[in-house]
């Protein structure tokens, strides 16, 4: 909600009036490339049953923005909202990174 | 010409709509004029129920109906029914309580379902379901097993609360041989209850066409055609054709949706009372007391040594927690698939295993990743490791003095091993995990206030079940076949149609993979369905590892149908001898020419018969085969987990985990390595994290997040991988499965390395900070 990943449902629709909102389903670019961070999931096997999916991808959008090159810490704390119970996060972990990179510029 | 599939690293065809938000869960799925239904669930874990006051409810705005066990009852809807039969000590069969879908004049469980409101939105069933009232004469409790045999019965058909005591082995050779041994190590320890969990809760939607009279139910499952056979033949009593089942994408399982559960059963039931869709999808809350839980045993466990460390035998006696009534295959779990792993890699001769399985007033018990394996490997291993420290020898020299090197080799506990190599794969994890640098590693700890510690695990598993004749002699009520159909289109693209379930391992990628290098076409060219019992031909469903196994070689069958079929029509249009034809990745040649024809050509000549052998072959390419396996698979490995405990505040650091596997041939490894990544991720939350807790009045303390600690990014590290390859000696593909590994073996091998920490023998699971700083205060 207006650049910042929210948890959908701790906000009321009242507070989101009028607010600019992104959801999974926008992310991919308008002929369906996927964006260099949902493509750092698919490259990396940052996914299995896919439930978490949406939430994983969209914080890892707003981490990015402020962690270009982020550590495996720092992404392993800024998941600290969001639960996998099919990945051990291994995989998650090195396609936020991958994908950081990739959104900044960097190989 | 295609590059080889088998083994290639290919990324996965169903990310593009779980990246995307595409993907069709259960939940998504709307169905027109839906209804809603909301479960009314006992706050008591043993009540008999006087009476429950519905009127209120059923004068609720939009309410639909209201029903209640009652309700069922004049229907003639069945109970759930248990899909595995063991017999006792005795010869008696287990105690088989009825397990209604809504209780009948008691509950047993806190969670039970006892009343369900169906209504126009969400909002107004779970209102109307607040207004039922209902009258509850609470009654004494048990949620101990050790405990239950003397507590007061919770079924009438179990008086002393034992659903069996059942035994595997030789108990007088085994007493004899713990006699004469020089050396007996002893443990006892719980085995701890778990909640799996899928972040995916447990959803159903129903509906009925009076037009078709047949039903059509979309649930969160990860076997629909079982599901159908049981709702239809046992407990609803409709013909198995007016019912379609749909599996549509699934956000986990872990064993946890293999089972019919009631809201299933009684949206479906509704449904047609109604003539509506319903539909229930699980709050947290709801899926952490309803869907069936996780291991829990008590355990005293003994291995007899001789002075060298060689293992004589094995005694071990299990007190298993059923819960409040018989889950789908609840029976099987602590003892066809707990006591038959009790050899483990090694040459123990001798082993008894004895099983008492108990009622109590808790959440059903039933699979969870791993299922009973888990539990003996932590029996295996725990013992192990703890002999070794005790007669001051090398853990992994006990291993190794033990190892099983002849195959096949007949375990005294049923099984027969047909292949595996178990140094390989302990060479390797050694090697990997710098086991030879630990004692500097440690001493560095040391420096900064932290014990560090190392353990092993080598574990093995029986997957890919089962020969059906095999469990059907131990009691199984069902097949354990796998079916699957390949449906060639007259353009060459194929459709595949599998009885397996994928609910998060990928099998539309591997499953490809299979296909596409086997017939030698693009990947692209390939697709696979599953979950929908109007299209696949039958299914056993996924669990116990065996999608590739069996899922995957009823394919491999089927693809050799296809090919054989093409031969006998490449021959007709080549003007050859069907003997002469040779299939080489994608063309059927003439043997020693260069005449051929390829996959595509053939394809289309089969739908479109014009240059055909009409007289001798139907036309068409579609082959469909059934494939029941010859014995088990036996994956095995060896872990190595190293850990920090901070010894001001107990918390534990897992600072490497190491793991090789010896899974046969393995088809996709980025899709094994996630396999086994999550695996260890539910191992490691077993070990440090998880611990369901009751208290004496049987509520769920932990149902919660807050409470129950799945593991979180920050409690697990980056996994050390690696694999070896013996292939599977009786299937095609040489494979053996992946799926729950990393669940079996990494539990005891985080404990051997924490127990190493502290110096102690033993320390329960879940070993979080409170519980290690107790163990380190005791000890002091």
């Amino acid at each position: 909600m207006n650049g910042k990943a929210i948890k959908s449902c701790s906000i009321v629709a009242m507070q989101a009036e009028g607010a600019d909102i992104l959801t999974i389903e926008g992310v991919a670019k308008p002929d369906g490339t996927l964006h260099p961070m949902q493509a750092a999931f698919k490259e990396n096997h940052g996914l299995q049953c896919g439930f978490c999916t949406p939430g994983m991808v969209m914080n890892a959008l707003d981490f990015a923005k402020s962690h270009p090159d982020p550590t495996e810490e720092e992404v392993r704390d800024s998941l600290e909202g969001n639960l996998c119970r099919c990945t051990g996060y291994h995989n998650i972990v090195k396609s936020i990174m991958a994908g950081a990179r990739a959104m900044a510029g960097k190989p | 010409m295609t590059a080889p599939l088998i083994g290639a690293r290919v990324q996965r065809k169903e990310d593009y709509r779980f990246l995307t938000g595409a993907g069709m869960y259960t939940d998504d799925v709307a169905l027109p004029g839906q209804a809603y239904a909301a479960f009314v669930r006992s706050p008591h874990a043993h009540a008999r129920i006087k009476k429950i006051a519905v009127d209120q409810a059923k004068k609720s705005p939009a309410v639909l109906a209201v029903y209640t066990g009652a309700d069922l009852a004049a229907a003639k809807v069945g109970g759930l029914p248990c899909g595995w039969l063991i017999t006792d000590v005795n010869g008696q069969p287990m105690k088989e309580p009825p397990y209604p879908p809504l209780a009948q004049g008691k509950v047993r469980h806190v969670g039970e379902r006892v009343a369900v409101v169906i209504a126009e939105s969400l909002a107004q069933a779970r209102d109307a379901a607040e207004l039922i009232e209902v009258d509850y004469e609470v009654l004494p409790v048990v949620v101990d097993p050790v405990k239950a045999k003397g507590a007061p019965a919770i079924h009438e058909a179990a008086p002393d609360n034992t659903c069996y005591v059942w035994a595997l082995g030789d108990k007088a050779a085994v007493d004899s041989a713990f006699a004469k041994a020089a050396h007996v190590t002893k443990l006892d320890f719980a085995n701890n209850r778990l909640i799996p969990n899928a972040i995916e809760p447990r959803s159903a939607n129903a509906t009925y066409s009076r037009a078709e009279a047949g039903y059509t139910l979309y649930v969160a499952s990860q076997n629909p055609h079982v599901e159908r056979l049981l709702m239809t033949a046992f407990v609803l009593g409709l013909p198995e054709n007016k019912v379609r089942v749909v599996a549509p994408d699934v956000g986990g399982g872990f064993g946890s949706k293999i089972y019919l559960y009631p809201e299933d059963v009684v949206v479906t039931w509704a449904a047609k009372q109604l003539n509506r869709a319903v539909k229930w999808t699980a709050e947290r809350t709801e899926s952490f007391v309803s869907d069936a839980h996780g291991r829990d045993h008590v355990t005293t466990a003994e291995l007899a040594l001789d002075s060298d460390g060689r293992f004589l035998a094995m005694r071990v006696r299990t007190t298993a927690n059923l819960g409040a009534y018989l889950s789908t295959f609840a029976s099987c779990i602590p003892t066809i698939l707990y006591a038959t792993l009790l050899a483990g890699q090694y040459t123990t001769p001798l082993i008894y295993c004895e099983v008492t399985a108990v009622f109590t007033n808790t959440t059903p018990v039933d699979a969870y990743r791993g299922a009973g394996r888990p539990e003996a490997t932590y029996v295996v291993e725990r013992l192990v490791e703890t002999a070794a420290r005790e007669m001051k020898l090398d853990p992994a020299g006990i291993r190794r003095k033990n190892f099983i090197r002849q195959f096949p080799y007949q375990t005294p506990v049923a099984l027969c091993y047909d292949t595996g190599n178990y140094d390989a794969t302990l060479d390797a994890v050694m090697k990997m995990a710098d086991v030879a640098g630990f004692k500097l590693r440690k001493e560095e700890s040391l420096r900064k206030g932290k014990l560090r510690g190392l353990g092993y695990a080598c574990y093995i598993e029986a997957c890919g079940i089962a020969p059906s004749n095999v469990a059907g002699s131990l009691g199984a009520r069902a097949g354990l076949f796998e079916a699957g159909e390949v449906r060639v289109h007259p353009t060459g693209t194929v459709t595949v149609f599998t009885g397996s379930h994928s609910h998060g391992q990928g099998h539309e990628t591997t499953f490809a993979q299979v296909v596409a290098d086997r017939l030698g076409l693009p990947i692209e060219n390939v697709d696979i369905v599953h979950g929908d019992t109007s299209k696949v031909l039958f299914g056993m469903g996924t669990y116990g590892s065996r999608s590739i196994a069996v899922g995957g070689t009823a394919i491999v069958k089927a693809l050799d149908k296809i090919i054989a079929k093409g031969r006998k029509i490449a021959a007709h249009l080549l003007e050859a001898s069907e003997a002469d034809i040779e299939y080489d990745r994608g063309v059927f040649k003439v043997t020693g020419t260069d005449k051929q024809k390829t996959f595509g050509e053939v394809a289309f000549a089969a739908y479109v018969p014009h240059n055909y052998p009409l007289d001798k072959l139907e036309p068409g390419l579609n082959e469909n085969a059934f494939y029941d396996p010859a014995n088990f698979t036996f994956p095995a490995g060896s872990y190595v987990c190293e850990v920090e405990v901070d010894r001001d505040t107990g918390a534990t650091q897992i600072v490497a985990f190491t793991a090789v596997d010896d899974f046969g041939k393995v088809i996709n490894p980025m899709i094994v390595e996630g396999q086994v990544h999550g695996g260890l991720a539910q191992g490691i939350g077993q070990a440090l994290t998880e611990g369901c807790r009751y208290d004496n009045t049987g509520q769920l303390v932990t149902g919660s997040f807050s409470d129950y600690a799945i593991p979180r990014a920050g409690d697990v590290p980056l996994f050390k991988l690696d694999t070896r390859e013996t292939p599977c000696t009786h299937n095609p593909l040489g494979v053996k499965g992946c799926g729950e590994a990393g669940a079996i073996g990494a539990p005891a091998a985080v404990m051997n390395a924490i127990t190493d920490a502290l110096g102690v023998k033993d320390i329960p699971m879940p070993a979080t900070a409170q519980t290690v700083w107790r163990s380190m205060h005791k000890a002091a």
